[in-house]
């Protein structure tokens, strides 16, 4: 693009940018807007979102959409961030421009799609960023740019004949079925009002027919819709003004503490409310009764829920999909663990529909999933009631506004533990207990009467219930080179089972793994641990050496990836992994006391470092590997009140070697006994000949603190960091 | 085994003998239905596996590599091909205009065409023997050259390992055309899918390089690749370079390169220290159709050639490092001096000397315009204030530096000629050459005297003594002032006028003066220039260490220092600060910070600081045990034994620091840390701590006489580091 074509056509551009606007759009963009805000990069000087939704056929919707922000840059780091724009496409209209201080205004980027197709339904808008990109012309400090996106959508669903599905744990192979779980839906928001960068206005505009209510929730915040009416129109206005930019707290639940605008359309119009927009409340102040009103029509309303399920028996290697009533699936899924008791049988349906991709896919999945539940609970006789609950991190009843919001579940009641199930999370069980819920009102309902529905408390969770054990036995096997071997056992309980996946999942790079389902494919199968890829003489000569020789390869693989988690835990850049193995559980360890085990041996010299005198110094603290850690400049500034969902206890036992010839000399710097509002952490050191024995237990204690007091947090978190970082003197005997 | 065995049913039904069947994709294992078979055999992979155990890092080794050089005359050189070239631009530009003018419903038509990619502006095929059906891979093609080259590249190798997925992969530009490519496996004819091509990317915002890539997915060792393509240049001087080693290690490799009469050129033979090879000049018969593999052709024209012939064995696969000092220091290759064409009808020199490389930058640069009217009088205006004549370059200096983003272009003929100083004016970024041509531009409306200049940075180890297009790959600008050059380059933010980053300190280069050029050096600096220098005073607190201190930094570590800093988001930029000082320790916690002006390039960049540091400091039986050493410099390095290529700092570096200890009344000390001194060609370390009165002065002097340690001197440098990290390991000993 040359500068001699732009320096032409402004006037062109204002009439590009200015055909199809409307008034409002107009007007907000003409009004002036003061930026009076100082010592910041980017400031986002006007936010616009206009949603302009007319009948499209009797029972559906066209919604155009307009999404306009301007970005004023104000600094180097601005002009590097917004140097090259990527050239995008798929949407009716994108126009980027740039406004230069003097009120000049140049063209970036337009792109109007001509055979953009409005009757299409939202999941076909395909907005799509190129890999071309575009150098931004003459880019000063003051300049705006200028993003206007447009696109539309309809109501109308479009009958999806199929849906592609990865089992990750029965089927490893890719397959389509048909979708049945369609539905209409009018657009919702939670709005999170502080982006990136500090926000100088906005402006959120509905426009629709009569029949078209708006229901609106403000959060820790005081902005509003304002409604107008005229020539059967209702349209919804929020002017909102500063917003400071989003800073990211570590243990924060930013929707709970941070202004949020919640708003969502619905049908007013009963005839086709019933069968064609369900999900929705009629009003913003919803009660338990309409909760579990709700919660009934799912679960009575087939209509809205899946009418088959696929099924393929686990016990053999069909690749065929048959689909069956889901009456039909549930006896052939009781058939198959035949024998296990209710609960068992419950765990393993939670267990497949946890792991079923089709089902996460579906939208309003957590009712689904929910009602599925419990129509298994129906057929194998099991009691039950379901249960509507908030996690902390979702809001507060009185916020709820949209059903899609809530959590949905069933209740059982067991003995001395009753069972919340409400998880879909692949490695929960129907015994998994979140904290994030932890003495929150759960709304608790028989789904086949009309019975009032009663309010719970969800049960405490505890430290007790999440916890890891390291036992790690650091031996030297070489005095000469000061090489150390380590045996290290972990011992997973509770939600620390999750974490773990996650955590070796997001150091892992699953993808990159040659297994079918990344680690977790790895440790589900156990094709680690087994005997698959040993030379069993059944083979030809040809197969089994390959075969062998995949098994070889993946081992190695498998080996550089431990060796990496191991140093981004020990921070010892030598390490060498002998052996690593599943022991049991992994992540589909069932029932209530369910552990995940697992053993790495290594080695390393980087434990002992010597000196030029008489000493050596031991990195005795990052024994108990890396600890997080919360910036010395980050301890006085909290925004957020200080929330930890899921409290745990760490264990460590550790025995390690001192060098033949050495004796400690600061041993006492690595006794500690830690205690405060946040967390405990204690550790003992004593010296048995030439070994020492280490205990360290590290707790979260706490569920919530207000924002003064984050030093707890901070001091508490400090204690751990300190003892990794600390350095053991050995001085010749 | 449940699981695989329908699988191996499957491959127990379709093999009636004891061939392989390979997987279409290995990591749908077992699944052994493909439709490709390999032909490895018992011997085979027993062959395979010997090899493996020979060469545990390899999974492919090349049995055979042969490439055959050859050159051609282009008789339909066109010496005025740069100046037609600029008039077609002009042409376009102009039809373009009136195109603008004629309406605005036909501009915004051709708006939309020129987004669609459908509107080209520069038709070049007049100058350019690409055909036009094909994918044009610039639009800013350059013309032919004098020579061109058709060079064939025969590979042979075998996978020594089981499931290799190796891609065969080759490079072209715009200036080179890959084709005719077969691939053999065991012998058998294999049709490879060319699966895509993709812009090379790297540090390039626009380039016309691409890659051409044939999967290769191999999962039995053993298996034997043929491989072979042609490749044409259309000129000679593009391709200039042949690189020795290859990916994987090479048990003999071929390099023939004609030598027709015609052509005046010398190879020079660069870091083949420890080579096994042997360099012979032989005569052959080839025919025309050797020259591009058509077998079509008539096999009929046979003709003697004379080759210069080079064999080399058992070449280690080359080597890559992130820190390496640049591919000249220390791969071995071939590098061809194009001198001269030299014909009974046509004398002509390529690169005979560095004159004619001047020439040829004069021939890119030729069409320029360079317009200054539309930044004349804002120059002007920038400088009004500015008494001096350094002050008013200074202005212009650090105006661009400030506001022309640097943006790099490898694209055709953009690759060398700048961009206009009028565009890079407006459009506020611009390549180095662009940057420097709109210094030089903007300087001379001032009035002052100043140039183009072409130079090489310390990443390439060529010189002019044998000039081609490798010895330069930047420009800048210099301007005259009482007889003296100053250069600027203005690619480099936050540097100071008169001050010069390290990769183009003490450099030759290329002035321009009209027809004629000077060859300057750039000045270079000692490590010195560059020194840090830090000043600690530390108290003893009630078990913990409080500090006050101060670090300066002058030269490439302040140039450093304000980019990282300035380019960071505003509210970022005291926590980076911190997170320096305090090297992103807990156990440390910084207080009173302040600064310098940290956007002034004109002054020494300047912290200060009150640290108290918790976990250096312990007492136990009546001693107290201290370490200074919260900064650990070059600590830790340990270099790979096998490797074989230079270090690079990336600056000569200077830190001189001194903390000061002081003592309680009554403490004595038992033991300190041995001093370490080295010294050597390449750097000065000097670590002590010394008692003076009642205190403990630690002195540390790191100088980096280079900026990098060569090959030779990496295991002693590995030594060196580790004595280093001993001595930060130390504790000092009092006794209270």
């Amino acid at each position: 693009m040359k500068k001699y074509i732009f320096s032409l056509l402004p006037a062109l551009i204002l009439s590009t940018l200015v055909v199809g606007q409307s008034a409002s759009e107009k007007k907000y963009f003409k009004d002036p807007v003061e930026d009076t805000v100082k010592n910041e990069s980017v400031v986002i000087v006007r936010d616009y979102d206009e949603y302009n939704i007319s009948k499209f056929s009797a029972f559906d919707y066209k919604v155009n959409i307009v999404s306009r922000t301007q970005y004023k840059l104000k600094d180097v780091y601005a002009i590097e961030a917004f140097n090259t724009i990527t050239k995008s496409s798929g949407l009716k209209k994108i126009i980027i421009t740039q406004l230069k201080p003097d009120g000049t205004l140049k063209e970036i980027y337009i792109k109007e799609d001509k055979n953009y197709k409005d009757d299409q339904s939202y999941d076909d808008v395909k907005f799509k960023e190129g890999e071309d990109k575009i150098a931004v012309e003459d880019l000063e400090i003051g300049d705006i740019i200028d993003y206007r996106y447009e696109w539309s959508y309809t109501t109308a669903v479009k009958p999806q004949n199929t849906v592609d599905v990865k089992h990750s744990k029965y089927m490893q192979i890719e397959a389509s079925v048909k979708n049945y779980n369609i539905f209409r839906k009018l657009p919702e928001f939670t709005k999170f009002l502080q982006e990136r960068y500090p926000s100088l206005s906005a402006c959120y505009i509905m426009d629709v027919p009569e029949e078209i209510n708006l229901l609106q929730k403000a959060v820790n915040c005081n902005y509003k819709f304002i409604e107008t009416t005229g020539g059967g129109r209702r349209v919804f206005r929020c002017d909102i003004g500063y917003v400071k930019a989003y800073k990211g707290e570590q243990f924060s639940y930013s929707y709970i503490d941070l202004p949020v605008l919640k708003y969502c359309l619905i049908q007013t119009k009963n005839e086709t409310m019933d069968n064609l927009y369900p999900f929705q409340f009629n009003d913003g102040s919803i009660t338990d009764d309409q909760v579990a009103e709700l919660g009934r029509n799912f679960y009575a309303n087939k209509k809205f829920m899946p009418k088959y399920l696929y099924y393929t028996d686990a016990k053999k290697y069909t690749l065929g999909y048959e689909e069956v009533s889901l009456n039909a699936f549930f006896t052939a899924f009781i058939k198959t663990f035949k024998g296990e008791n209710k609960l068992e049988v419950l765990n393993k349906f939670h267990e497949y529909l946890s792991n079923n991709d089709e089902i996460n896919q579906w939208q309003f999945s957590k009712m689904n999933f929910a009602v599925l539940m419990a129509r298994f609970c129906d057929k194998i006789k099991q009691p039950y009631q379901m249960i509507a609950c908030l996690h902390k991190y979702e809001g507060k009843w009185d916020e709820i506004i949209y059903p899609g919001d809530i959590s949905w579940g069933i209740f059982i009641e067991n003995g001395d533990k009753d069972l919340y199930i409400t998880s879909t999370s692949k490695t929960s069980n129907i015994y998994s207990m979140f904290g994030s819920l932890d003495g929150t009102d759960i709304v608790v309902f028989n789904p086949k009467d009309k019975m009032p529905p009663t309010v719970r408390k969800y049960p405490d969770v505890g430290y007790g219930d999440n916890t890891v054990n390291y036992v790690s036995e650091v031996e030297l096997t070489d005095e000469a080179t000061l090489e150390y071997h380590f045996i290290n056992n972990y011992t997973f309980k509770g939600l620390m089972i999750d974490n773990i996946n996650d955590n070796i999942a997001y150091r892992f790079y699953p993808e990159e793994l040659d297994t079918d389902a990344g680690f977790w494919g790895l440790v589900n199968y156990g094709l680690y641990n087994d005997e698959i890829y040993r030379d069993s003489g059944d083979y030809m000569p040809e197969f089994r050496r390959i075969n062998a020789s995949f098994g070889e390869r993946r081992e190695e693989s498998t080996k550089e990836s431990f060796e990496y988690f191991l140093y981004s835990e020990y921070h010892f850049d030598d390490i060498k992994v002998d052996s690593f193995r599943i022991i049991e559980g992994a992540g589909y360890a069932d029932g209530p006391e369910a552990e995940c085990k697992f053993k790495v041996e290594f080695n390393s010299e980087s434990v002992v470092e010597k000196t030029n005198n008489d000493y050596l110094v031991m990195n005795l603290g990052k024994l108990i590997t890396e600890q997080m850690e919360i910036s010395n400049f980050k301890r006085n500034e909290r925004m957020t009140n200080v929330y930890n969902s899921n409290l745990k206890e760490i264990t460590w036992d550790i025995t390690v070697d001192l060098p033949k010839g050495y004796k400690p000399v600061n041993l006492n710097d690595f006794i500690c006994d830690f205690k405060n509002e946040a967390g405990i952490f204690k550790a003992t050191i004593v010296q048995v000949g030439d070994q020492l024995q280490i205990k360290v237990t590290k707790i979260y204690t706490s569920h919530y603190l207000p924002k003064d007091k984050w030093s707890e947090m901070v001091t508490f978190l400090k204690q751990a960091v300190l003892f990794y970082e600390k350095k053991l003197l050995l001085e010749k005997k | 085994m449940k699981k695989i065995s329908p699988f191996l049913l499957l491959f127990v039904l379709s093999c009636s003998s004891p061939k392989i069947h390979i997987p279409g994709n290995y990591e749908n294992k077992f699944v052994y239905a493909g439709q490709d078979e390999a032909a490895a055999t018992e011997y085979s992979i027993k062959e395979a596996g010997k090899l493996a155990e020979l060469y545990p890092d390899e999974e492919i080794v090349n049995d055979e590599i042969k490439i055959t050089m050859r050159f051609e005359q282009n008789d339909r050189y066109d010496t005025l091909a740069f100046k037609k070239l600029g008039d077609q631009v002009k042409k376009k530009k102009k039809e373009t205009d009136k195109n603008l003018e004629s309406s605005k419903v036909n501009l915004a038509r051709d708006l939309e065409k020129l987004l669609n990619g459908e509107l080209k502006n520069l038709n070049l095929s007049a100058f350019s023997t690409t055909n036009s059906s094909e994918e044009e891979l610039t639009e800013n093609p350059l013309p032919d050259g004098e020579v061109f080259t058709n060079t064939k590249f025969e590979y042979e190798y075998t996978t020594i390992k089981d499931f290799v997925n190796e891609p065969f992969v080759v490079e072209y530009n715009s200036m080179t055309k890959p084709k005719n490519f077969s691939f053999k496996i065991d012998d058998k004819v294999a049709d490879l899918e060319k699966e895509k091509e993709k812009n090379e990317g790297g540090g390039y915002f626009k380039t016309d390089s691409r890659y051409l890539i044939y999967n290769l997915n191999l999962p039995i060792r053993g298996t034997r690749v043929n491989a072979r393509y042609f490749e044409s240049c259309r000129d000679a001087k593009f391709n200039n370079l042949i690189y020795i080693p290859e990916s994987h290690y090479t048990v003999k490799k071929v390099i023939k390169i004609s030598k027709p009469e015609w052509l005046d050129f010398e190879i020079i033979e660069k870091n083949f220290e420890g080579l096994e090879f042997k360099k012979e000049e032989v005569e052959e018969s080839t025919s025309s159709s050797d020259d591009d593999d058509d077998d079509s052709g008539s096999k009929s024209n046979k003709k003697k050639q004379k080759f210069i012939v080079y064999t080399f064995k058992n070449l280690p696969a080359y080597q890559r490092y992130r820190d390496g000092r640049g591919a000249s220091y220390n791969l071995p290759m071939l590098y061809i001096h194009y001198k001269s064409v030299n014909t009974p009808k046509v004398k002509k020199n390529i690169f005979n000397s560095t004159d004619d490389l001047y020439k040829w930058y004069r021939q890119v640069t030729g069409t320029l315009q360079n317009d200054t009217a539309k930044f004349a009088e804002f120059t002007r205006n920038l400088v009004k204030d500015a008494k001096t004549d350094e002050e008013k370059i200074k202005k212009v200096f650090y105006w661009i530096q400030d506001n022309v983003r640097y943006i790099a272009f490898e694209d055709g003929i953009a690759g060398f000629r700048p961009d206009e100083c009028s565009n890079v004016f407006s459009k506020k970024y611009g390549d180095c050459k662009g940057m420097a041509n709109l210094s030089r531009n903007m300087l001379k409306v001032l009035g002052y005297d100043a140039r183009m200049v072409w130079i090489g940075t310390r990443h390439l180890n060529f010189s002019y003594d044998i000039p081609g297009l490798n010895v330069d790959n930047h420009a800048i600008c210099a301007v005259k002032l009482n007889e003296k050059l100053i250069f600027l380059d203005a690619t480099e933010t936050y540097c100071a006028l008169g001050d010069y980053a390290n990769r183009i300190q003490g450099r030759r280069c290329i002035v321009e003066d009209g027809e004629k050029y000077t060859i300057e050096r750039i000045p270079e600096f000692g490590p010195e220039h560059n020194r840090t220098t830090v000043t600690e005073n530390v108290t003893l607190n009630n078990g913990q260490l409080d500090v006050k201190g101060k670090k300066i930094f002058l030269g490439e570590s302040k140039i450093d220092f304000l980019r990282d800093y300035n380019l960071l988001r505003i509210q970022n930029r005291d926590e980076a600060l911190y997170n320096y000082l305090t090297n992103e320790k807990i156990f440390i916690e910084a207080t009173n910070i302040s600064s310098s002006d940290l956007n002034n390039r004109d002054i020494d960049a300047e912290v200060k600081y009150d640290l108290n540091v918790s976990n250096h400091m312990f007492s136990n039986n009546g001693k107290t045990f201290i370490n200074l050493a919260w900064d650990r410099e070059l600590a830790g390095f340990d270099f790979d034994t096998i490797r074989k290529v230079d270090f690079d700092f990336g600056l000569k570096m200077d830190l001189q620091s001194n903390i000061v200890l002081t003592l309680n009344s009554g403490q004595k000390v038992v033991q300190l840390p041995k001093a370490v001194n080295i010294d050597n060609a390449y750097y000065a370390f000097n670590l002590e701590i010394v008692q003076q009165g009642n205190t403990l002065v630690y002195k540390k002097s790191m100088v980096t006489k280079q900026d990098y340690i060569p090959v030779n001197m990496l295991k002693q440098f590995t030594a060196d580091s580790k004595q280093l990290t001993n001595f930060y390991n130390t504790f000092i000993v009092l006794e209270n």
